[in-house]
């Protein structure tokens, strides 16, 4: 894909977080005091200014109608209604984690938000109207959720600890890690005295583009953890400065929004791909002054991000890289099982691995780049018995 | 490459510059005026002199006998590294104060300093050491302060990075020879200024970091973008912001990402592939929780340095990850050809990765792979109806 920016909508306030409404084409950005809705293909804002009951620092939508808004200096909540702008505090709660992006979700209608309490997450339960901070959650155990998101069906929770804690929505743990940088199979380190340097410290945005977990950290990590198996399978350091690590907007088609979450001139909005080994920056767009990151996403084929100093709401045109799908079959004489590896070859020096993946008995009809020269390997077959072939081709 | 053994040394005084000359010696001057070595095969430290200025902007080698130390003011020291005999030599602007690698840089073949001046825009110093000269060179018509300086590998020339985001390569009389202007699009609104704070260049392939935490990657040749990519941006302006490069060694480079959060600052290791593409190998932690000032390396002895505040720290490091696997292409069987090979190392069941896609001539060609890793090796050759392949996979 690459970024072009289109508009930059004037917000008129400081944003503090943005997430994708539920309707395509709009976004929620609230402030410590406000929350709008944007119309992201015209700039124009949508329904009433919302004042906010609290100090506003995370947002996620509920459902289609609301919104809702926590605190990171208040045990309240903010549940307001879009686009009118009706607005209902509830109080009971507890502080969120970290005043940042990305401490409130929701997974079936309900909201979970990150707790400062340690091992517990706060929670919003809309046929209640109940905000609440929930039992210990053992799987959390003596850390402190730092950020949430949801992946199909469960809770994500990254901890102060660089753990990642899948949760139902019974707050049951399904799956968890905790992230050793060390695995990856390009990266080592060395640990200092008094140091650890296992762990990436506190997570601080995450998105999920299956099956990868992206993962950035206070230290300035940003990680790709293979899901199903829980394995590190890349680790950068992208940024560290600040203590919030670079933003991550939920993922689309395999693609994260970034940028420094810090107050820095010249920032940049970067487009990252996460499929290929290593993460790929395919694009980049600078800012114009000074200015910190604090939320970004996609939708409806646009990205944008929100920035503080400009307090502007930055909106890129999305243009995806042209595929088309090329049938890809194993003979040997029949059709066989096996692993087609997709090679986009520009020249010696340039070969990338577009695609790796596993196909059945039987042709299969696997994206490709267009416009471009493709190298294709077919694996089937195991130990001895492996057998490959090569085909060249141009779409 | 890991890191296997670490030596501190601790100062009474900031570390104010680090140089070695590949040859087993580092030397290093600190706040409190005092120059000293390190035999890097012993471990040990000597004084060379003290009483020099307290507040120096920097140290390169001008000869193999003889190192410069900028005063803080219009003026250097010229050092005979052996006896510390130490003469001051005037007639160029002051340099750059920034606490960091690169202000000065020195060309022990030709006897030649240039540096980044402190507050003279378009201007580097020199002193020619050759003539005792200090003098002060006008690089084109740059509006602009230079903020980093590095010779030229292999040449009596120069690369002067600007705080407008324009590198230039000068010969020794300020000429400028070439000009890449920092790619800065795509920008909203009026294209933002860069400061290129650290330059690399390995081969063919310029690594410039800039103060806003982006890494350009050029061939250098044809002043093609390769790649940008984003590093630590702790400190805005022509100060320390972005990362520092070192050259490891033939295709390597080495930078420290300046991060000041939670005691990480890490020694970030790439191999420069031909496309231009960063195979970045995350190293170490210094752990000290500021920013590394200096950072160097001698590349024989596989040692590392880096320094800061009152710390320098030594950093032996191995390649035994990594072991030469021969390709070879027979055809037919027993006549060696030439073609093209793309090694992937496959993480099976998580997806693969091209690490190697070259040429090699008709003869047996060692290519690096890493130890405990599977890899897949495609080999190509021939044209059209002529166009043939082979395929093996084999465990490093």
């Amino acid at each position: 894909m690459s970024l072009t920016h289109e508009r930059s909508i004037a917000l008129g306030f400081t944003p503090t977080d943005a997430v994708n409404d539920l309707a395509a084409d709009r976004v929620v950005v609230i402030s410590t005091g406000q929350l709008k809705v944007f119309k992201i293909s015209d700039g124009t804002q949508v329904g009433s200014t919302a004042s906010l009951g609290i100090t506003g620092h995370t947002v996620t939508m509920l459902n289609a109608a609301s919104a809702l808004v926590c605190s990171f200096s208040q045990s309240s909540a903010d549940l307001v209604e879009i686009p009118n702008g009706f607005r209902q505090t509830y109080t009971g709660g507890g502080f969120i984690g970290v005043a940042k992006a990305q401490q409130v979700t929701a997974l079936d209608g309900v909201g979970y938000a990150t707790s400062f309490t340690l091992g517990r997450l706060v929670r919003f339960d809309p046929t209640t109207f109940t905000y609440t901070e929930t039992a210990l959650i053992p799987a959390i155990g003596n850390s402190t959720a730092t950020v949430i998101t949801t992946i199909p069906g469960r809770l994500l929770v990254g901890t102060n600890r660089g753990e990642l804690v899948e949760l139902d929505q019974n707050l049951n743990c399904t799956a968890s890690m905790s992230i050793v940088v060390g695995t990856s199979p390009d990266s080592f380190q060395h640990t200092t005295a008094g140091v650890s340097f296992l762990s990436p410290g506190t997570l601080s945005f995450l998105s999920y583009s299956d099956p990868f977990v992206i993962v950035s950290s206070a230290q300035g990590w940003l990680i790709k953890i293979h899901w199903p198996s829980k394995t590190v399978v890349d680790a950068t350091m992208i940024n560290g400065s600040g203590n919030l690590g670079v933003v991550l907007g939920p993922a689309a088609s395999g693609t994260v929004i970034t940028g420094h979450n810090q107050n820095i001139s010249a920032n940049v909005v970067a487009e990252i791909d996460v499929r290929p080994y290593p993460m790929e920056l395919r694009d980049m767009v600078f800012t114009t002054s000074s200015g910190a990151i604090t939320a970004s996403g996609i939708s409806g084929g646009r990205a944008w991000a929100a920035i503080t100093s400009l307090n502007q709401l930055l909106v890129f045109t999305v243009v995806p890289q042209e595929r088309t799908t090329k049938l890809a079959a194993i003979a040997d004489p029949g059709y066989v099982p096996g692993r087609v590896i997709r090679l986009k070859d520009s020249g010696i020096g340039t070969a990338v691995v577009e695609l790796d993946t596993a196909i059945g008995a039987s042709p299969e009809a696997l994206p490709v780049s267009t416009g471009a020269n493709i190298i294709d390997i077919a694996l089937y077959g195991e130990g001895l018995d492996e057998k490959a072939s090569v085909s060249e081709y141009s779409t | 490459m890991r890191i296997s053994t670490q030596l501190a040394f601790t100062q009474a005084n900031n570390i104010k510059g680090v140089v070695g000359d590949g040859n087993g010696n580092v030397y290093f001057c600190d706040g409190g005026g005092v120059l000293r070595h390190i035999d890097l095969d012993t471990g040990g430290v000597r004084l060379i002199t003290s009483g020099l200025a307290t507040n120096p902007t920097g140290i390169c080698l001008v000869s193999p006998a003889s190192a410069l130390i900028g005063r803080n003011t219009t003026s250097v020291h010229l050092i005979e590294l052996g006896s510390g005999f130490t003469q001051n030599y005037s007639g160029m602007d002051t340099a750059a104060t920034t606490d960091r690698d690169q202000v000065h840089a020195g060309n022990p073949d030709t006897k030649i300093m240039l540096g980044a001046s402190l507050s003279v825009n378009g201007r580097v110093i020199k002193f020619d050491a050759n003539t005792f000269q200090g003098s002060n060179l006008a690089i084109g018509s740059i509006a602009a302060l230079s903020s980093c300086v590095i010779v030229k590998p292999g040449s009596a020339n120069f690369l002067v990075g600007w705080a407008n985001g324009t590198i230039t390569e000068i010969d020794a009389n300020g000429t400028v020879v070439k000009t890449i202007t920092l790619n800065v699009s795509k920008n909203i609104g009026t294209a933002p200024t860069l400061s290129v704070n650290s330059l690399a260049l390995v081969n063919d392939t310029l690594l410039a970091s800039t103060d806003n935490g982006v890494v350009f990657v050029y061939r250098y040749s044809s002043s093609t973008l390769l790649q940008r990519f984003l590093v630590s941006c702790s400190i805005a302006g022509r100060q320390r912001g972005g990362a520092q490069f070192t050259v490891l060694g033939n295709g390597i480079v080495g930078w420290m990402n300046n991060t000041t959060t939670n005691n990480v600052n890490a020694l970030t290791v790439a191999d420069t592939l031909p496309s231009g593409r960063i195979g970045q190998n995350m190293i170490y932690n210094y752990g000290l929780g500021a920013p590394v000032f200096f950072l160097g390396c001698d590349t024989g002895r596989r040692i590392l340095w880096i320094a800061h505040n009152n710390r320098l720290v030594l950093l032996k490091f191995t390649s035994d990850s990594m072991t030469d696997v021969e390709a070879l292409i027979q055809d037919p069987p027993g006549t060696a050809v030439d073609g093209r090979v793309i090694r992937l190392r496959d993480y099976e069941g998580l997806g693969s990765t091209v690490v190697t896609d070259q040429s090699i001539a008709a003869e047996a060609t060692n290519i690096p792979a890493r130890k405990g890793e599977t890899y897949l090796e495609i080999i190509l050759r021939g044209s059209g109806a002529e166009r043939k392949w082979d395929w093996r996979r084999f465990n490093v």
